[in-house]
């Protein structure tokens, strides 16, 4: 009977070590562990991730909609200035007042959301235009907002450097590169198994909530890097794990050592896909301009992952090879003719 | 030339009966055909693919092709056993034709032989050159006024170029150029046909040269032709989407080629898709599709597969397999939907 007794209370007290955990865990708090038995495949998320991801399909999966990614170029921006349309130059103060087009209102990043709730009708515009220095930060917050319901939303392709070359030397045109190029490997690295689930820090109990929560989280200032350098992810690429967010052709043509080549449809808001990312690693991805990472990157950001866009993408490190093979594999190297003369205005106007 | 000339004798193949397999049809001047050939254009004239006898048509699904004693084609409808059916390819039941002078007239029709609209359209008038070859359609509605159709084009304007190619330009009613439709925004097309008359590619051109469509989420490279292949049947095998440089280049849907396979009346079997990688759909898509016919010629049952052919629920409305119920004539009646577990949803 004594050991029918002990037997019982050790049941007891691991049943408790392993319930007490979970039940005092709200639906938006971390797992302790994020990873799953390996073999399997992870076909839904847990917890609060689960509850974020169910929320988007509802809302309409954006980012496995034909909507994504959701870019405009400067020319379309041009031709519909006069119309019902919202521009949002999300620059410095500084650089907004050095020149901005016409119309547009200045709102950071961190600011964009009580912009959106508190200043204007989203809906009442037929276009809202997201505009920053090269199209990233406009890419970024583009998805979140879009991920919000906001489906008028855009980024323009390239931000300001495409619309004035006044704007262009000190990003666009600085930023391309063709340092790293020689450092390119052409065999492809696999996918590492579905095993990881996202962890997530949350309060929110709802889907609805817990997106608010993290969409405010990942648009604050203090969030962290979106972006990555050239030099850092070449120097130390083991330190990452890259995702290469382009064409298959484009992908064999030549990668970064390491990288993982990943679809732009149909990666995001599948969690078959999605929990072959690791959670415990700095996940870095690029695409040819840097734009459709960093779409990639804020929904990531959003399901906890420490993510960073490789700035301006190939044309950061690889732009001779991308005019070079130009017809071949219809690369997209940033040149002269995708700067525009627009007009633009300065101070407060 | 040679090729417009093998589209034109097309025309008079289809009246040569006597020429023809003549056994197939108990009257001279109808024929019969499960399917119609794939088209891109209303260029194209209506051609029929897998021959019935008149015994047949009396329990297949068919295309009924009637002619006059000149010839003409003067009514197309889609039915079984003389009863007119829904699910016509051409979008209308019923169509009559009537010619007066170079002009070529069509009137559409429901199941229930009523006047309907197709595509937003009551009539649709050709007009036709010296050598009856159609060089424009224009659109009209109830009350006989030029209108548009769903697709915002008034009408069609077609050139046979020195390169054999038909040029293709649109219009809307205030006569300005229009796109195919919202998500192909090509203005001018040029259709390249085979010696079978059977079109084989449709680029997109701007002035003489070829381009890239490169609208904002309508592939990443741009879209500038598309190429059809065919079985020696005349049915539509190969689907493929590419640039200008030949890559392959998704469609505003998210695929690049889809591939066809055929049971030997002409029956879809089984469509598999791909992306501008080369790669079976994969995310929220579904890769394969596979197809089950009753003795009818309707399909009964639908199946989403990945591409090892394994059962699969649609990653977004988890049906797997959807099946069609109809009457005795043909009509559907009731659709069933259901997971790989064959749980009805």
């Amino acid at each position: 009977m004594e050991n029918l007794y002990k037997s019982a209370s050790l049941w007891a007290l691991l049943l408790i070590a392993l319930t007490v955990p979970y039940s005092c865990r709200q639906p938006g708090q971390a797992k302790s562990s994020p990873e799953v038995p390996a073999g399997t495949v992870v076909s839904s998320f847990d917890g609060a991730a689960g509850m974020l991801i169910d929320q988007l399909q509802e809302q309409g999966d954006y980012v496995n909609s034909r909507q994504f990614p959701s870019m405009i170029k400067a020319r379309t921006v041009y031709e519909e200035l006069g119309g019902n349309i919202h521009l949002i130059d999300m620059r410095r103060e500084a650089y907004y007042q050095q020149g901005h087009i016409a119309g547009a209102v200045n709102v950071r990043r961190s600011e964009i959301l009580d912009h959106f709730e508190n200043e204007i009708l989203p809906f009442q515009y037929d276009k809202i235009v997201l505009i920053c220095y090269g199209g990233h930060i406009a890419s970024y917050t583009t998805q979140i907002l879009r991920l919000l319901g906001y489906g008028n939303v855009y980024a323009m392709r390239y931000g300001m450097s495409g619309w004035n070359s006044d704007f262009a030397e000190d990003f666009w045109t600085a930023g391309i590169s063709s340092d790293f190029q020689d450092q390119l490997v052409s065999e492809a690295s696999p996918k590492p198994p579905s095993m990881y689930q996202p962890v997530l820090h949350a309060t929110g109990t709802t889907g609805e909530e817990i997106l608010y929560e993290r969409a405010r989280a990942v648009l604050a200032e203090d969030n962290g890097p979106i972006f990555i350098d050239q030099e850092s992810v070449f120097e130390n690429p083991d330190d990452y794990f890259i995702i290469n967010f382009e064409r298959k052709d484009k992908y064999e043509s030549g990668h970064i050592p390491g990288a993982i080549r990943y679809k732009p449809q149909g990666t995001l808001g599948i969690p078959s896909e999605m929990s072959t990312i690791p959670t415990d690693r700095t996940v870095v991805v690029y695409c040819g301009t840097g734009h459709n990472s960093q779409f990639a990157v804020a929904y990531l950001s959003l399901f906890g992952y420490d993510a960073r866009s490789l700035n301006y993408g190939n044309n950061g490190f690889m732009h001779q090879k991308m005019v070079e093979e130009r017809e071949q594999l219809s690369w997209h190297p940033f040149t002269d003719e995708d700067i525009h003369d627009f007009p633009y205005v300065t101070g407060n106007q | 030339m040679r090729k417009i000339v093998s589209i034109s004798a097309l025309v008079l193949a289809l009246g040569m009966f006597s020429c023809q397999s003549g056994d197939k049809s108990a009257d001279a001047g109808i024929r019969y055909y499960r399917h119609l050939r794939f088209s891109e254009t209303p260029f194209d004239l209506y051609t029929g693919n897998h021959e019935l006898s008149a015994r047949e048509a009396k329990t297949v699904n068919h295309y009924r092709f009637r002619y006059d004693d000149q010839s003409m084609l003067t009514a197309l409808e889609f039915m079984r056993g003389g009863e007119l059916l829904k699910g016509s390819s051409t979008g209308a039941s019923r169509i009559l034709i009537t010619y007066e002078g170079n002009k070529e007239t069509h009137h559409f029709f429901d199941h229930n032989g009523e006047p309907a609209q197709r595509a937003g359209v009551f009539t649709a008038i050709y007009e036709l050159d010296d050598n009856g070859i159609r060089k424009g359609l224009k659109f009209y509605d109830k009350e006989g006024n030029l209108t548009e159709n769903r697709n915002g084009i008034a009408w069609f304007e077609w050139q046979i170029m020195p390169t054999e190619q038909v040029r293709e330009n649109r219009y809307n009613l205030e006569g300005e150029e229009t796109v195919l439709n919202e998500f192909c925004p090509f203005y001018e097309l040029r259709f390249d046909y085979n010696d079978e008359g059977w079109v084989t590619d449709m680029a997109n051109y701007q002035g003489d040269t070829m381009y890239n469509c490169t609208v904002e989420n309508c592939g990443d490279i741009g879209v500038s032709y598309f190429s059809f292949k065919y079985n020696d049947a005349g049915d539509l095998t190969s689907f493929e989407v590419r640039s200008l440089t030949g890559q392959l280049s998704n469609l505003y849907w998210g695929w690049a080629r889809f591939e066809n396979k055929y049971d030997e009346n002409g029956n879809v079997l089984e469509r598999a898709m791909f992306d501008q990688d080369d790669e079976p759909l994969a995310g929220m898509s579904v890769p394969v599709t596979q197809m089950v016919y009753n003795e009818q010629g309707s399909v009964v049952e639908r199946k989403n597969m990945d591409i090892g052919r394994n059962p699969i629920n649609h990653p977004q409305s988890g049906i797997s397999v959807v099946r069609y119920v109809y009457d005795e004539s043909g009509h559907p009646t009731d659709t069933l939907r259901f997971n790989s577990d064959m749980a009805a949803l």
